[in-house]
């Protein structure tokens, strides 16, 4: 009787001891499990990984190139063979007009992966970008009627940066209506509306309206032009490029607003040259001659042999009748600028102011010969580019 | 440093860092503002206050568009000009009466025969209502494609005469008797000349050889023809294919200069004079600029050199011009480059007693202020001046030293309209500009006031001549303003400044021309200078008569007069809040009744 066990007490066999193959399922099944997970798990971080230049792209959104290559030289600094990070970089370079990182960038990119189609495009846009006309023409062509195309908008850009660093080199740049068709201007007017319809965000809005507003001072279309630098304006008050051109546009119009948005462009950037040296010879418009006077005096210090700030202030010495005060000066503007014309000019006035009429002469005579020379060549030149 | 001594001499460094800081910022402060105070005026400084000037035009009967045809779309440069004002006594009643000039048309079927609209003459009737004395005068016409006018006594009768210039041909109205105890007009040119056929636009009185009649000069346009030279020109401004042509697209004419054969007759002797076909001539003054007590002749040219001719002249008689300009420094801008030139004017603006030369420009040019340094020399000096901060986009043409506030310093005002209809960064509509004459860091400046102008300075129009006068005789300077397609303006001064005044009326002996004397004003504080001009502005003749506006000058002690071609005389004792008459010859001033 002691043998014999209950048979109800007895598992059966294939639970109470499992059969290799009943072993290696659930080794399987695990195996699948922990697989599944994983996989999950790098779907999952693909997807919600932070990107590494995700905060790039937000400057670039910003239109903040600086700062957009600062993350970028970042991320390649970790990973030097980022493709899309080095034409990223390339791109962003370009778009802040330094065309030598741009260029290095994308040859980086093309030793590693050879010569690729972004990186062709990008190449062409760096020449659209510089003022190549005939590649910008073909860039038009090819995307102005393409708004699905994502590279359309920076196409658009790079068009319109490229065709007014050539058409309006300066602020006061115009041109005549004649030339309105030779100098594609209708072109431009399309691209920065496709450009303002594809981007929306207010940094770019703000860009177009920039592009629009010297287009239009370029066309003679001032008041219009005037118009959207001032809305631009609006969108942002801290846009230099906006108050730069506004500045620019009204100067003719209204020199004492001209100071204005110069005087808060310098709030900004105190040691600007530029800005400095524009907003002295505002002043002299406006007949403040102590606050011109201590501007330049302040840039000659900075750069005491640049004939421009020289010549402003022996002009300042002469419209004060201070002759002596301006003879040191207009002997060295004529040491270093001896053929300028703005420098041959106030000499002849010097000179008249020091009752040496024969030597005010002489000069004066000398720039009606370069005048005319001036005038012969603009007749003689071709339109526009 | 954990010493005493130390923690002493610390606590000593940062009171003394502190206080070299406070110094540094007290001083820097101190600075600033004596800067501030030393630097002019801004140009957003807007004074406040009543307005100087009022329009009056609708109470005072005066009912005037000078017309230029543009209706006929014909975009010609002929319509560019405009017309002018003349201020006169033509009756001799003491008032200043006023001639408008009305332009012209174009008719006939392809609309390329041109006539003229009426020229007005309105006579003051006091108390500053006028009334249309055209016809009564019998200024009745038939008119051409008038511009400008140009005023003085030529036969020496005691009455202002009428010169009036335009398109193909000049006319010369006498002042004489009507046989019914009045006075009327009656064109004298077919008997006595002068006779001219080019396009006539400003033109001014001097007798520039000492004989004492008044000689003219008539600035000339451009070689504009219907039939020989009409280009066409298209609109810097997209969308418009047409606008009219600049001077540029036309040849320079010769100016004429006709002297004046003792009242009867006229001969043109710019050959003798070796004229040249240089200057699109717009504006002329004549006055004297060099202070050797004969009258010179500045003209603003268009798109072309200005012109200074001095008056060489040895001893009356004779007559020998010198073109001076570019040795002058009068003839370019600061940039060595021609402007568009058309208003002129001299004036004593800074105290000197030396006349400076104005000139109103064109759009993208400043307007230019010639200081005169005497030695026959001048300096461009618009931008220390303050001139330049009205800016360059506005087109100037009529034009005056006018001191608005009577306080001894003259002022400037300008009548601005572009000449295109569709101006780049511009409007063809366009507002006057009031400029006041203020001292700053011890020179004088220029401030644009027109917000204290009145709401005329705030309109847009095509202002064209402007003539300055005092219509009332209060003593205060009024101006007449001629616009192209829309009507005059007449501006009274309502300036209340309370500054004493002195009027000065010259005669010359034997009713001689007095164009080209100096008047001085010697006060107890001030000496104040002005002159007396023939033409000045643009197309226009302002008040012969002498305002000094006294301001701070004081009592004032003497008048002098340096007559054109003769003595320096003075007289003493003149009271100021009334006009005097001073004769040459006679030692005795005479005090003018007063005739409101």
């Amino acid at each position: 009787m002691r043998s014999r066990k209950p048979p109800s007490q007895a598992a059966p066999a294939s639970l109470t001891a499992a059969s290799p193959s009943s072993r290696n399922w659930k080794r399987l099944l695990a195996l699948v499990v922990v697989l599944v997970v994983c996989g999950l798990a790098w779907v999952a971080w693909s997807v919600l990984r932070p990107d590494p230049l995700q905060p790039a792209r937000e400057a670039l959104d910003r239109r903040d190139f600086q700062t957009a290559m600062t993350f970028l030289s970042a991320s390649l600094n970790e990973n030097p063979d980022d493709t899309e990070a080095n034409l990223l970089a390339a791109q962003t370079a370009r778009r802040a007009g330094d065309f030598a990182v741009a260029f290095e960038r994308l040859k980086i990119s093309e030793r590693k992966s050879g010569r690729t189609e972004p990186l062709t495009q990008e190449y062409s846009l760096i020449k659209v970008q510089q003022g190549d006309a005939a590649e910008a023409d073909a860039q038009f062509v090819r995307h102005i009627d393409r708004p699905e195309l994502a590279e359309t908008p920076l196409v658009m850009e790079a068009y319109l940066e490229g065709r007014l660093r050539v058409l309006a080199p300066r602020s006061d740049s115009e041109m005549n209506a004649q030339k309105a068709e030779v100098a594609g201007v209708a072109k431009l007017h399309r691209a920065v509306d496709l450009w303002l319809r594809l981007r929306t965000g207010k940094a770019d809005t703000v860009q177009g309206l920039v592009w629009r507003g010297r287009i239009q001072v370029f066309e003679n279309e001032h008041t219009k032009g005037i118009a959207s630098l001032r809305e631009a304006l609006e969108l942002d008050p801290n846009h230099f490029e906006a108050r730069w051109h506004l500045a620019m546009a009204v100067a003719q119009d209204s020199p004492p607003e001209a100071a204005r948005h110069l005087e808060t462009l310098l709030a900004r950037e105190p040691e600007s040259y530029l800005i400095r040296f524009g907003l002295a010879r505002t002043y002299r418009m406006l007949g403040r001659t102590q606050d011109s006077q201590r501007l330049l005096t302040e840039l000659r210090a900075a750069r005491p042999n640049d004939p421009s700030v020289l010549l402003e202030l022996a002009n300042l010495a002469l419209d004060a009748g201070k002759v002596e005060e301006a003879t040191p000066l207009v002997t060295r503007m004529l040491e270093l600028a001896p053929d300028a014309l703005p420098v041959i000019l106030t000499a002849s006035r010097y000179h008249q102011l020091a009752n040496h009429p024969d030597e005010a002469e002489r000069y004066r005579k000398r720039a009606e010969s370069m005048l005319a020379d001036q005038q012969k060549k603009l007749e003689s030149s071709p339109t526009q580019p | 440093m954990s010493s005493p001594s130390g923690r002493i001499w610390l606590f000593a460094l940062v009171i003394a860092m502190a206080c070299g800081a406070a110094g540094y910022w007290f001083t820097r402060d101190a600075q600033q503002a004596k800067q501030t105070a030393a630097n002019p005026p801004k140009g957003e400084l807007t004074p406040t206050g009543p307005a100087w000037f009022r329009d009056v035009t609708e109470s005072c009967g005066v009912r005037m568009i000078c017309r230029n045809g543009e209706e006929a779309d014909q975009f010609t440069i002929l319509e560019s000009l405009g017309g002018g004002v003349a201020l006169l006594d033509f009756d001799g009643d003491g008032r200043l009466d006023i001639f408008l000039i009305g332009g012209g048309y174009f008719d006939g079927a392809d609309k390329t025969t041109l006539k003229g609209s009426p020229c007005k003459l309105y006579r003051n009737l006091g108390g500053m209502k006028f009334e249309d004395a055209t016809a009564s005068f019998e200024l009745v016409g038939p008119w051409w494609y008038t511009h400008g006018v140009a005023v003085a006594d030529y036969d020496r009768d005691g009455f202002p005469d009428l010169l009036v210039t335009g398109y193909g041909r000049i006319a010369l109205f006498h002042n004489e008797l009507n046989g019914k105890g009045g006075r009327k007009f009656v064109e004298v040119g077919e008997k006595l000349g002068p006779r001219d056929d080019s396009w006539s636009t400003s033109a001014g009185w001097a007798d520039l050889d000492g004989d004492g009649f008044p000689d003219l000069y008539v600035c000339h346009y451009v070689d504009w023809s219907f039939d020989k030279n009409n280009p066409v020109c298209t609109s810097a401004v997209p969308g418009n294919p047409r606008d009219v042509c600049p001077p540029q697209r036309f040849k320079p004419l010769v100016h004429a200069l006709f002297h004046n054969d003792e009242g009867k007759g006229f001969r043109n002797i710019s050959a003798e004079h070796g004229f040249k076909a240089e200057g699109c001539g717009l504006g002329v003054v004549l006055a004297d600029v060099n202070n050797d007590g004969r009258p010179d002749i500045y003209v603003g040219n268009d798109a072309t050199n200005n012109f200074l001719y001095l008056n060489r002249n040895k001893q009356p008689g004779e007559l020998k011009l010198e073109e001076f300009g570019l040795r002058a420094g009068v003839a370019v801008d600061d940039t060595s480059r021609y402007n568009g030139s058309m208003g002129v004017d001299v004036g004593d603006y800074d105290g000197s007693g030396r006349p400076a030369i104005w000139v109103t420009n064109f759009q993208g040019e400043l307007h230019a202020l010639y200081h005169n340094l005497g030695r026959e020399t001048f300096d461009h000096r618009s931008r220390p001046a303050g001139v330049a901060a009205i800016g360059m986009s506005r087109v100037g043409f009529g034009t005056g030293f006018v001191d608005v506030d009577n306080d001894g310093w003259e002022d400037l005002v300008v009548a601005n309209g572009h000449v295109l209809r569709h101006p780049a960064a511009s409007t063809q509509k366009q507002r006057p500009v009031l400029l006041q004459n203020v001292e700053s860091d011890g020179r004088r400046f220029f401030r644009d006031i027109g917000t204290r102008g009145g709401p005329f300075f705030d309109t847009a129009a095509i202002g064209r001549g402007v003539a300055i006068g005092d219509l009332d005789n209060d003593g205060r300077p009024d101006i007449v303003i001629n616009h192209t397609n829309s009507p005059t303006v007449v501006l009274h001064n309502e300036c209340d400044s309370g500054n004493p005044w002195l009027g000065i009326k010259l005669v010359g002996k034997g009713n001689r021309d007095v164009v080209g004397s100096t008047v001085t004003l010697e006060g107890e504080r001030r000496r104040l200078t002005r002159f007396v001009k023939g033409g000045g502005g643009y197309l226009s003749a302002s008040d012969p008569r002498i305002l000094f506006g006294l301001g701070s000058a004081g009592r004032v002690k003497r008048v002098t007069v340096r007559w054109s071609w003769g003595e320096t005389q003075s007289w003493e004792g003149l009271e100021p809040g009334a006009s005097w008459e001073l004769r040459e010859g006679v030692p005795a001033a005479a005090r003018t009744p007063p005739t409101p």
